[in-house]
């Protein structure tokens, strides 16, 4: 347990965006907060179904402060993804240009806790970070407000990340770590050509039928969730994780 | 197949390992083993199988024939394995983006044998500052440094692939004092492996030569002296002794060098001086 934590340790001093774009978004949303305090602010930005504000929630707010909530609420959560996206992408790989790796490998700790551990900050730190964000860009924007619409959206949210986690989350860390550890080069179009030429073989010359379950209805939408997608989803990522395992356990 | 060794007082146990990649053998039934109180130098050209050698007593390829290494199969655990014995695979391995006290924090509370307040005196008389970012040091301070973090983890034995590979003399003679003077003892083995014989000679108490996958050499080096000499003789000297054959020669503006091997001394005291040769001698005289 103590190697874990020196891990996820390890993983957040080394990758400095897992704490620095929090702190950017936290920026941005006070000078919304200050633009709606002084300012004129006219929200003009729609947020898909699904991720805007339950009506319950909205009826008790100024329907402005509500639109820029749900707003943050979801770039929070887009920046966030991306930030875990690369992160992954580059953990594994980086470890190899700078020969540090070798240094890792030297110490008594296997490639499964180090690999695992890369994963818990995908898959748990970041969503955790993700609604601790929103929690504090709630309080920011509604001030004694916060605890009501909180106790709502917190559990609303939960779920939906979750289910996000799941779903569409898992598969595309495993496959960035993967890419991290195998490419020679660029890991960052390893995995995005792949999928890519996935999706217009068989578009073109199939039914469509493989891309749709592997690509296309983890990123459409919530509602488009089935059971048969997530057990695909997550034999894809097991296989995914024990390769990249494997192939580190082949380096000295 | 992998077997455990009988022999479980040795730190390390090879017998009869060879290893294929296709139609290249890296390594030629190789049997070899080290016990504790040894500084056993692996000397080889590139290529040679040093690094396969290596690779397969951490586990980290498939062989054939037996290898132990404290009476346990590397291939098993190698976790496990390396908080019996420590290992420097590069000293150019440390991550540049750890400061000096993270780095140590980190090893603390992953290695079990790890002891911070050693590693802490370790330090104390280099210019190595707590809070300095590793990438900040020179490239002797990081060697220090790894160092260091190694002497400060309490096994016996101690594996170091081409340590001081690019280092200054200054540097690679400071690395090879504390290893004898920080580390070593009785109870304890280094294993260095080198393709540069003249860098650490001083320190080894043994020494494997290996060439294309095959042991060479095994050879303590106090035992150097009484089954090898040099002459250094003037001219062209023939011997008609069957017995007294060079096992190489070369011809250099001043002398002639002559390597004999199990030749009494005073029988070619008369030819001209009779030295102890070097490691580079003998490298290159059992290898041609």
């Amino acid at each position: 347990m103590n190697t874990f934590i020196a891990l996820i340790k390890r993983e957040v001093l080394e990758h400095k965006s897992l704490w620095r774009v929090p702190a950017v978004l936290l920026g941005i949303a006070l000078l919304v907060k200050m633009s709606f305090t002084f300012g004129n602010l006219h929200i003009d930005f729609d947020v898909p179904k699904g991720f805007d504000l339950e009506s319950t929630v909205d009826s008790f707010l100024v329907s402005a402060v509500g639109k820029a909530l749900s707003g943050m609420n979801y770039i929070i959560m887009l920046v966030m993804f991306v930030v875990a996206i690369f992160y992954t992408l580059s953990s594994l790989y980086n470890e190899r240009q700078d020969q540090s790796v070798l240094f890792w490998r030297s110490l008594p700790i296997s490639d499964t806790q180090t690999i695992l551990a890369k994963l818990a900050i995908a898959m748990i730190v970041i969503p955790v970070l993700i609604l601790v964000l929103q929690s504090v860009v709630a309080v920011l924007f509604l001030g004694a407000q916060s605890v009501d619409y909180l106790g709502s959206y917190l559990s609303e949210a939960t779920v939906r990340m979750a289910k996000i986690m799941l779903w569409s989350m898992l598969p595309t860390i495993a496959w960035c770590l993967f890419c991290s550890q195998m490419a020679k080069k660029n890991p960052f179009m390893m995995a995005l050509v792949i999928p890519i030429l996935v999706i217009v073989v068989d578009k073109l010359f199939l039914s469509g039928v493989v891309s749709d379950t592997f690509v296309i209805n983890r990123l459409t939408g919530v509602e488009r969730y089935t059971s048969g997608v997530l057990i695909i989803g997550s034999i894809f990522s097991a296989v995914c994780i024990s390769a990249t395992i494997a192939r580190r356990g082949e380096l000295i | 197949m992998q077997e455990l060794a009988q022999n479980g007082s040795a730190f390390v146990n090879v017998d009869n390992v060879s290893k294929r990649f296709g139609s290249t053998v890296a390594l030629d039934s190789v049997s070899f083993s080290i016990d504790a109180g040894e500084i056993v130098g692996l000397i080889g050209p590139n290529g040679a199988g040093k690094s396969t050698l290596l690779k397969a007593m951490m586990g980290l390829l498939k062989f054939s024939g037996d290898l132990s290494v404290f009476g346990q199969n590397p291939m098993s655990n190698r976790a496990d394995l390396l908080t019996k014995m420590s290992y420097i695979a590069d000293v150019a391995s440390l991550p540049g983006w750890m400061t000096v006290r993270e780095l140590l924090n980190f090893v603390s509370d992953t290695h079990p044998k790890f002891e911070l307040k050693r590693a802490i005196e370790l330090l104390k008389d280099t210019p190595i500052k707590m809070n300095s970012l590793i990438e900040s040091l020179s490239k002797g301070m990081k060697t220090r440094l790894h160092l260091s973090v190694i002497l400060a983890v309490n096994t016996d034995f101690l594996v170091l692939d081409e340590p001081t590979l690019g280092l200054d003399v200054l540097v690679r003679r400071d690395f090879q004092d504390r290893l004898v003077e920080d580390y070593f003892n009785q109870q304890r083995s280094i294993l260095i492996t080198t393709h540069q014989i003249d860098e650490i000679e001083s320190i080894l108490t043994r020494v494997l030569f290996i060439s294309d996958g095959r042991i060479t050499l095994d050879i303590n080096k106090s035992d150097l002296k009484t089954k090898y000499c040099k002459l250094l003789t003037q001219g062209n000297v023939v011997f008609s002794d069957p017995d007294t054959q060079p096992i190489y020669q070369r011809q250099l503006p001043e002398h002639t060098e002559l390597i004999f091997e199990g030749v009494d001394r005073e029988k070619l005291a008369e030819y001209g001086e009779v030295v102890t040769p070097s490691l580079e001698d003998l490298f290159v005289a059992t290898n041609s």
